[in-house]
């Protein structure tokens, strides 16, 4: 049975692939970077009741240390810039969440100074509505995400793109 | 004391100068001339029976319908003496400039600076009549009622290099 014949019983082979994606997806960082209201639940699902640690979630303090952006919240046109700046200090690879109606559609601010939606910024991975989304909601889209992240490959990618 | 005695003290000191008063839900209000406004402040802030000595509020409404659209409205407390009091001032829309209040009270800084950006008032002795809530770059003012409701910009607009940005890539 090819290679593992000659290598005994402690060593287990797999592909490259799926070792680093499973790395991947049970050590994602995301920055610590909130908004506004959603923000808060964000912190409670990172507490003890709900726990992002169990995930490997653990909230890093620098964008240049994390690789997962969690948008919780509206985003101003006054804010925009700043957001952009975050997303593009993250190394690769990297992904975003938009957390909350406002992040994914702009939400009920139907208004002059809010961006309708964050993907108009940056690319986003997993939507996540709720206004805001329960704490069970947030853990169901960073499960997603681990599901994305599973199916990735270690090959150079160009980074996502803005779909307009 | 309360507010009606404050309300005649001023009766009583500027009776010529004031152009309506009465009580609104137990709350006094004045209306005056904008050219008035500075005396009126200096009086407020340094009568011995009044000493209203902070200016809790200043904001602005728009009433489109009416001639004289621009409304601006002073909040004055009175710590000592626990009353308050309104000062309404109309203007017309191109007659937009007021005196600051800023030699008086210094919580009146950030305030002009809120009704500058939200309604294009100038405030004339203002130390830095800057935007507050807007970026600096901003068109319009928006809490005029002629503002478009839904005018964004484009995402292309949106300018990335503010503030200190730096093309990752050019680096």
């Amino acid at each position: 049975m090819g290679i593992e014949e000659h290598l005994g019983d402690n060593i287990i082979t797999a592909s490259l692939d799926k070792i680093v994606s499973w790395g991947r997806k049970w050590s994602i960082w995301p920055a610590t970077f909130g908004l506004a209201c959603c923000a808060i639940e964000m912190m409670t699902t990172a507490s003890s009741r709900y726990d992002f640690d169990r995930l490997g979630l653990i909230f890093r303090s620098s964008p240049r240390q994390s690789d997962l952006i969690i948008v919780s919240g509206r985003v101003s046109y006054k804010m925009a810039p700043m957001v952009k700046r975050i997303y593009d200090q993250m190394p690769n690879p990297k992904w975003v969440i938009a957390m909350g109606d406002c992040a994914c559609s702009g939400g009920l601010f139907n208004v002059y100074s809010i961006v309708q939606g964050v993907d108009r910024i940056i690319p986003v991975d997993v939507y996540v509505p709720g206004c805001p989304p329960r704490p069970e909601a947030l853990i169901y889209g960073i499960v997603k995400l681990q599901e994305k992240i599973g199916k990735g490959t270690i090959k150079h990618e160009a980074p996502p793109q803005i779909i307009r | 004391m309360d507010v009606n005695f404050a309300l005649a003290v001023i009766k009583e000191s500027m009776q010529k100068k004031i152009v309506a008063a009465g009580n609104v839900n137990r709350d006094a209000y004045i209306q005056i001339q904008k050219e008035d406004l500075l005396e009126f402040a200096d009086f407020f802030k340094n009568d011995p029976r009044l000493k209203f000595d902070m200016l809790s509020d200043l904001f602005a409404v728009d009433y489109p319908k009416r001639p004289e659209r621009i409304e601006v409205i002073y909040n004055f407390y009175s710590v000592v003496n626990n009353f308050r009091i309104f000062i309404k001032i109309r203007s017309k829309i191109d007659e937009s400039e007021y005196p600051s209040l800023t030699s008086f009270y210094n919580s009146a800084n950030w305030f002009e600076r809120e009704v500058y950006d939200m309604f294009g008032l100038k405030f004339k002795g203002h130390p830095d009549l800057k935007r507050i809530l807007n970026p600096d770059d901003w068109d319009g003012h928006p809490l005029l009622k002629d503002y478009p409701l839904r005018k964004r910009p484009e995402p292309e607009e949106i300018e990335m290099d503010r503030p200190g940005y730096i093309e990752l890539d050019k680096i």
